[in-house]
């Protein structure tokens, strides 16, 4: 029988920036500076999270040093990073574990 | 004395002018540091402030990282330029603020704080700073009154938020 679909075989490559086969991750990071209110303030209203999910963020951030806080496409990722940074939040993209 | 206070649904700052000149005198230091020309403003500044201020967005991918921040670092640099000058504005005519004054003044008490902290050694959780020298008490004392100020307007901003009527 002759196979005659796409060939997906070991050379298959996805990019590395792409976001095609898991999401980009934006991470907050603790720090020592900011007050816990104004972490949890951010969260809700910049990403619109409610308060017990924001505080809920906020204390993951506090405690175990950071939380991700949104997950998607690499650019959309990259932007609510770059608001993090207007917020003087220390924040990251990557991209999610395999 | 700066306060702020709710008025009629409206945050209204109130500043005595030597607390006003004081955080001028703030802000004026903070734009030099943020825009001090262009040999300043590559991707690996030196100043840990600014490295803090402008963190590596993408730091698993170097090359990347260095693309997206020369993307963005212009306009982060502007919006924080922004909102210095919005706080100027609003310290030389204390009043009523608009909802994008109210984001500067919380924004901008974050970064003169990130900036202070780091000169002051304040690096992780628990970390007490420096205090050894008058200029360093100084520092000390500003750092603390920013981050009083500024939950002064978030409870303002709360109490907003919870008010009825409130969208």
């Amino acid at each position: 029988m002759a196979f005659t679909g796409p060939e997906l075989d070991e050379d298959l490559r996805v990019d590395a920036r792409s976001s095609l086969d898991r999401p980009w991750r934006t991470i907050v990071w603790n720090d020592p500076v900011n007050l816990m209110q104004y972490v949890t303030h951010v969260f809700r209203s910049y990403f619109g999270y409610s308060r017990e999910d924001a505080e809920r963020l906020m204390l993951l951030v506090h405690n175990e040093g950071r939380a991700v806080v949104a997950t998607g496409p690499r650019e959309e990722v990259e932007r609510h990073t770059e608001a993090m940074h207007e917020y003087g939040l220390w924040a990251t993209a990557d991209k999610g574990e395999a | 004395m700066i306060r702020f206070d709710l008025v009629e649904g409206s945050v209204v700052l109130a500043a005595d002018e030597a607390d006003a000149d004081a955080l001028l005198r703030l802000g004026e230091q903070f734009a030099a540091l943020v825009a001090p020309g262009d040999a300043g403003s590559g991707p690996h500044a030196p100043d840990p402030a600014l490295a803090r201020l402008f963190p590596d967005p993408v730091p698993d991918d170097p090359e990347e990282s260095a693309e997206v921040r020369g993307l963005t670092r212009q306009s982060l640099v502007e919006h924080k330029r922004r909102n210095a000058e919005l706080v100027t504005a609003s310290l030389t005519s204390p009043g009523a603020l608009d909802e994008r004054a109210e984001l500067a003044w919380l924004q901008w008490l974050t970064d003169i704080r990130i900036v202070l902290a780091s000169r002051l050694g304040i690096l992780v959780d628990g970390d007490e700073g420096a205090s050894s020298t008058d200029a360093e008490q100084a520092m000390q004392w500003m750092y603390h009154a920013l981050g009083a100020l500024q939950a002064d307007l978030l409870e303002v901003l709360d109490e907003r938020a919870a008010a009825p009527g409130a969208s």
